[in-house]
C-alpha cells in the first residue's frame, strides 16, 4: 500500500445524447484526458436523473428514448486538472462538474514494485 | 448499527474481470468482506469504459475479457475504514483507492412493507382517509 497523496476528483454530469461536435461527449471528454495524460478516468451510467431543463430521463419510458446520465469522473493532482479544465470547458455546452478533494493512493499486493517504476501517477 | 456524522468514503477501482481466489470476482469478495467486518455499508457500481495507471482503454471487448471498471463505494468511521485497507491491500493484486470526507445526513429507516403500502394506495385511490405512518404520526406529535 502506498502513502496517500491529496488529489483531486472531477465528475461531469453529462447526457448520453449529448455530442461534441461529431463524438459522443462521454467518449471525447474520455479520449481528451486520456490524451492528456491524465492518472484515469472512469465512465458511469445511470439509469435516472434530471438536470438543469428539469426533465426527468428515465430508461423505463420506453416509447421516448430521453437523455439518460453519464458521470465521467477524472482523478489527478489538482494542477494537473486544473490544466485540464479549459480543455473540458471546451468541450461541454451543458452540463454540471464537480470537484472534490480526496486523498489517493494504489493498494493490493503488486504495487510495491510497480510503485519505483511508476512515474505517470496512480 | 451507529453510524457517525463524521465518515469517511473509501472508493475502490477495479476491473470487471478482477479475480480473488481462483473465480470469485474481486468486487463481490471485498463487499463480503466488508459486510462481514460490519463496515455500514457497501456499493459497486459499473462502468462502461476506463482507463488507469497503464493508459490502455479497460471496455468489454468483442472476444475475451471484460475490463470494464467497477467502482466499489464503501462509507464508515475513519477508524474501521482504516481497518479494513490492510485487508483490502492483501485481497487485492493491484488497484486504484480513493478516501474522502463525508457527512452522513441519515442511515438506515424504518421501511413501509408491501401490505402497508398497498393498503396506502388503496385509501388513495378511493378517496378515503389518508393512511398515516406510524413515524410520520410521532413526528406530528414532536411537533406540536
Amino acid at each position: 500500500m502506498q502513502a496517500a497523496r491529496s488529489g483531486v476528483l472531477l465528475r461531469a454530469f453529462i447526457g448520453e445524447a449529448d455530442r461534441a461536435t461529431r463524438d459522443i461527449l462521454s467518449c471525447a471528454i474520455f479520449r481528451a484526458a486520456q490524451a492528456a495524460g491524465l492518472a484515469g478516468a472512469t465512465v458511469l451510467h445511470g439509469p435516472l436523473g434530471y438536470g438543469g431543463s428539469r426533465r426527468v430521463n428515465s430508461e423505463f419510458i420506453v416509447d421516448a428514448p430521453g437523455n439518460l446520465p453519464v458521470v465521467v469522473e477524472i482523478i489527478d493532482a489538482e494542477e494537473r486538472i486544473q490544466a485540464f479544465l479549459p480543455q473540458l470547458t471546451q468541450l461541454i455546452n451543458s452540463g454540471l462538474v464537480t470537484m472534490e478533494e480526496v486523498r489517493m493512493f494504489r493498494c493490493g499486493r503488486r504495487t510495491l514494485d510497480a510503485s519505483a517504476s511508476a512515474e505517470r501517477g496512480p | 448499527m451507529d453510524m457517525p456524522h463524521e465518515a469517511v468514503l473509501l472508493r475502490v477501482f477495479t476491473s470487471a474481470d478482477d479475480r480473488c481466489g481462483v473465480e470469485e470476482p474481486l468486487y463481490r469478495a471485498i463487499v463480503m468482506k466488508a459486510r462481514e467486518m460490519h463496515l455500514a455499508g457497501a456499493t459497486v457500481l459499473k462502468g462502461t469504459l476506463g482507463f488507469g495507471h497503464s493508459g490502455r482503454t479497460h471496455k468489454q471487448h468483442f472476444i475475451g475479457t471484460d475490463e470494464r471498471p467497477v467502482v466499489i463505494e464503501i462509507c464508515d468511521d475513519e477508524e474501521k475504514v482504516n481497518a479494513f485497507l490492510p485487508v483490502l491491500d492483501e485481497m487485492m493484486e493491484s488497484g486504484f483507492v480513493t478516501l474522502e470526507r463525508a457527512r452522513v445526513l441519515q442511515y438506515g429507516r424504518e421501511r413501509t412493507g408491501y401490505l402497508a403500502r398497498l393498503m396506502q394506495n388503496l385509501w388513495h385511490r378511493l378517496h378515503l382517509r389518508p393512511h398515516v405512518h406510524r413515524a410520520q404520526k410521532a413526528e406530528s406529535n414532536q411537533r406540536s
